[in-house]
């Protein structure tokens, strides 16, 4: 008779053993049904697979390259708190692209407040920024361009980002700010509009960008 | 000319803004970012942030132990249990600083002894128990038997459910290590691999690995060597736990304490048991059985202060809050210059409190109010004060719970009722 391998009897002793599975190498799906069995090597896992896109995410939404690390975690812990409630383990990825735009509208409830509370002033862009950029003009029309955003509303702002900078497809921008295809399409319109104004008025930006379309072939 | 982009391609300037954007914004991991599991690894060991709970902070131990103990919901009907955090002489602390052992004491007899180099915090407390997270190091944990009682013990990703038992715990971060040795009643141990929860009973111990994931639960070894030092005569029932597997004790530990004990204590009463002792082992029964035999009156008139504590306190487990009242009030009259004779205002207070009407919320604030004149600094103080604007704002005394609240505030700034002093002080 075949035993239990989860138990077994050792010198009267009752042993449980974890199962020995390489579980980097095992897909969303048997990554989620680990965490959700107690398996305590697979956060781990998870961590170390979507990290980098959680970083991405909130660094391009928020137009800073640094200090995000908080807010990652915050991610992260939403996300275990609440994958129990994940339907269909192969949607991880929708799932934890939610979870960071839920953690990235209250970051930017927050910024607004705090932006209104200091009359306007705006948070200077990462001076980090430099080591990407050793051009001034690009860095400078970096920084405009999130100020931009800064001016459209938090909702459009996700939405933009996620579209025409993340590059997602509609549906993916769709479920992960919950909205239905129509809605996201019309916030997605009136968020192009609204930059597209900005970036007419901005003679800065206008300035720098007729140099590049001069240069441009 | 000011330059205009009228006259260009707004989608190939968005485009290249974008595309600025992407390459400036990318997914790279600094080597600090890099180590952000290990952040996120501790703040999930830590559990969720109860809400409405507040923290205070207390040190125990050579290295640093510390006991923080938060608030709970304000809905409840009966009123939180009390502790206090006493030394190893059994001295009551407010805010210790303790180079040794310690010990929590709570007001329905149940005691958390802490040993050296360990650190604790008692995150939430209400009517029926106390959620305690270890962190690291030793404790021996005696709760009372209370109907409905409810008490755990967090150490890493496990849970040690309590309903009423003896038991030593310990936790080492480093190893991610849980280890449990159970010496009365049962618990229940929740945590990865322990599916809905893996059952302790009296005589096992169990070691479970959060690291490998490994759960080993045997019995535990017939030798009994002594457990935690118990600090008082009146402490916890000595624990069993193989001596290769315990935590090296400071040497000064007192050589009272330690005692062996056998692994499996015999049911049956013993006669020589002092009411004290009694207590701790939840007989309470026992001792209002031999007040009865002695009589009450004897034993409200002659009784020392230890008993008439003891009395009190085996009248209020067993709800004959009358009782109760009484021999706490012989310990004011009697004792009145003690520990004891003090702190049995603030319990009077409590007792009142169970009572429903506007009289017996009046008399508990009063009681609250003599304690605190009694102890302005003493173990219970907080709480008193506490007490006392949750009383007042139930009775709609806005004036009174403002004065209460601004009080509390100005002793306890981060306190377990700081939130809720801070709410009133701003609707007001």
């Amino acid at each position: 008779m075949r035993s239990d391998p989860n138990k077994m009897n050792r010198g009267g002793a009752k042993i449980l053993v974890l199962p020995a599975a390489d579980l980097s190498a095992t897909d969303d799906t048997g990554l989620v049904s680990a965490i959700l069995a107690g398996d305590p090597r697979a956060p781990r896992v998870l961590w170390d697979r979507y990290a980098r896109l959680v970083y991405r995410i909130l660094r391009r939404s928020l137009g800073q390259q640094h200090e995000v690390e908080d807010l990652v975690q915050e991610v992260f812990l939403h996300l275990f708190r609440r994958l129990p409630t994940l339907r269909d383990p192969r949607t991880l990825p929708a799932f934890l692209v939610t979870m960071t735009t839920l953690t990235l509208r209250h970051e930017l409830r927050r910024r607004w407040v705090r932006r209104c509370m200091l009359l306007g002033a705006r948070e200077d862009i990462d001076p980090d920024l430099r080591a990407v950029h050793p051009n001034p003009e690009a860095r400078q029309a970096v920084s405009r361009l999130y100020a931009i955003l800064d001016k459209i509303g938090r909702e459009e702002r996700m939405a933009f980002v996620l579209r025409f900078i993340e590059g997602m497809e509609l549906t993916e921008v769709a479920t992960a700010l919950g909205l239905s295809l129509a809605t996201t399409k019309r916030r997605l319109t009136h968020a192009r509009a609204r930059v597209d104004h900005h970036i007419a008025n901005d003679p800065g930006l206008a300035a720098y960008l007729s140099e590049i379309d001069e240069e441009s072939p | 000319m000011k330059p205009s982009l009228e006259s260009q391609d707004s989608d190939r300037a968005l485009r290249h803004l974008c595309e600025l954007a992407r390459t400036t914004f990318t997914d790279e991991l600094s080597p600090r970012e890099q180590a952000g599991w290990s952040r996120l690894d501790a703040k999930m060991a830590g559990g969720p942030r109860p809400r409405r709970i507040l923290a205070v902070g207390f040190g125990l131990a050579a290295a640093a132990a510390a006991v923080v103990f938060l608030a709970y919901s304000w809905n409840q009907k009966s009123p939180s249990l009390g502790f206090r955090i006493v030394d190893e002489t059994g001295v009551p602390h407010a805010a210790p600083d303790l180079d040794s052992a310690g010990r929590i004491e709570f007001s329905d007899g149940s005691k958390v002894t802490v040993a050296a180099q360990t650190r604790a915090s008692v995150t939430a407390i209400d009517a029926l128990g106390a959620r305690i997270r270890l962190e690291h190091g030793r404790l021996s944990a005696q709760f009372v038997q209370l109907p409905q009682a409810s008490w755990s013990i967090a150490a890493g990703p496990y849970q040690v459910l309590v309903t009423g038992t003896a038991f030593d715990v310990s936790w080492t971060p480093d190893t991610r290590a849980l280890e449990l040795w159970l010496r009365h009643g049962s618990v229940l141990v929740k945590g990865p691999n322990a599916g809905q929860g893996l059952a302790v009973v009296a005589g096992q111990h169990l070691l479970a690995s959060a690291t490998t994931g490994q759960i080993v639960l045997d019995a535990m070894a017939p030798a009994v060597p002594p457990a935690l030092p118990t600090l008082s005569s009146a402490d916890l029932a000595p624990a069993v736990s193989p001596a290769s597997e315990r935590p090296a004790l400071a040497s000064h530990e007192p050589s009272r304490a330690p005692r062996a004990a056998p692994a499996a204590r015999a049911p049956a009463p013993e006669p020589s048991l002092t009411w004290p002792q009694a207590l701790a082992r939840g007989d309470f029964q026992r001792i209002l059985d031999e007040a009865a035999r002695r009589g009450l009156d004897d034993v409200l008139s002659g009784a020392s202060s230890a008993d008439l504590a003891a009395f009190a306190d085996a009248a209020r487990y067993g709800r004959k809050n009358d009782l109760a009242q009484r021999a706490l009030l012989a310990q004011r009259q009697r004792f009145p210059q003690t520990l004891a004779g003090r702190d049995a205002a603030f319990l009077l207070g409590t007792l009142d409190e169970s009572r429903a009407g506007r009289d017996a919320q009046t008399s508990a604030l009063r009681w609250y109010g003599r304690y605190l004149v009694e102890n302005p600094t003493g173990s219970y103080s907080g709480q008193a004060l506490g007490r006392r604007l949750v009383l007042f704002e139930s009775m709609h005394d806005r004036a009174a719970a403002r004065e209460a609240a601004s009080l509390y505030l100005a002793k306890f700034p981060s306190g377990p009722y700081a939130a809720e002093a801070k709410r009133i002080v701003e609707t007001e």
